[in-house]
């Protein structure tokens, strides 16, 4: 079934931007699982000028933001859910423990840069965008992407002592 | 800047966030759920077009019928039986088919 292949092959990416924006796992996958549905609801609307996966990467981005600015008017406590982060592939041997640790690190210093930032480096680094299709995904200019991926990369590299 | 930006690149692969093992099963089931829940387009219309296209045909039927007898013998060469019995026959056959399409259709609704 085509909607199966396109769940599998965005999902992850999805994950990663929800889980970016609203730093939580549940949230997350409510957050994809309704971007998926609204996608192909909305499958007419989307015109060729753009990758697919950009369009629906716009998509789950702004469904993650639609629901942290919720979350913030409802003034409830934003907990992010470290505790609950699994990564891909995750087994029990001493090498995978410290692997695994290694991106609870990761997952850490992301989680400290902006939401927007950190969603920017994601899509730069794992999904290989360029600067001009990342603009078109979180809705700002070349130059702001750029600048935020600078600051970004900055932070990282602190957190990470690179 | 190359060699940190695959620094950087390496550790980030494993921060990739996967969703828990039935999530492709909840998309699918959901949006099929999303899609049944969606009105059904009106067939009224085309229902109708069946309806008078049966008709239709029925009287086209009578009209072929009726043509080669009033080629050969003008209008004295439908005023007969058999050309009568057999245009009332397929008339009636297809005003049948349309009331039972009618029918079906009030069933339906």
């Amino acid at each position: 079934m085509l909607s199966g292949y396109f769940v599998e092959s965005y999902q992850n990416m999805a994950m990663t931007i929800a889980y970016r924006v609203c730093r939580n796992r549940t949230d997350a996958e409510d957050i994809v699982q309704n971007a998926f549905v609204s996608a192909f609801q909305n499958l007419y609307s989307f015109k060729n000028e753009s990758k697919f996966s950009s369009w629906f990467y716009r998509i789950v981005y702004n469904l993650s933001l639609n629901h942290v600015n919720k979350q913030k008017n409802k003034r409830e406590d934003f907990n992010p859910d470290i505790d609950g982060f699994e990564g891909i592939g995750i087994s029990n041997t001493s090498q995978e423990i410290r692997e695994k640790d290694r991106r609870e690190k990761i997952d850490e210093a992301l989680s400290k840069l902006p939401r927007t930032d950190a969603v920017i480096i994601s899509l730069y680094y794992l999904e290989g965008y360029s600067v001009k299709e990342i603009a078109q995904i979180v809705s700002l200019t070349g130059n702001n992407v750029k600048i935020k991926l600078f600051r970004a990369r900055k932070t990282l590299k602190e957190v990470m002592e690179l | 800047m190359k060699k940190e930006d695959e620094k950087i690149k390496e550790l980030l692969k494993g921060s990739m966030v996967a969703p828990s093992a039935n999530f492709k099963a909840r998309v699918i089931h959901q949006i099929k759920a999303e899609k049944a829940l969606q009105p059904q387009p009106d067939n009224s219309y085309t229902t109708i077009i069946d309806y008078l296209e049966i008709l239709g045909i029925g009287y086209f039927v009578v009209l072929i019928l009726g043509l080669l007898p009033f080629i050969n013998f003008g209008l004295k060469g439908l005023d007969n039986k058999s050309f009568i019995i057999l245009s009332t026959l397929f008339l009636a056959l297809a005003s049948c088919s349309s009331l039972l399409f009618l029918w079906k259709r009030a069933k339906k609704l």
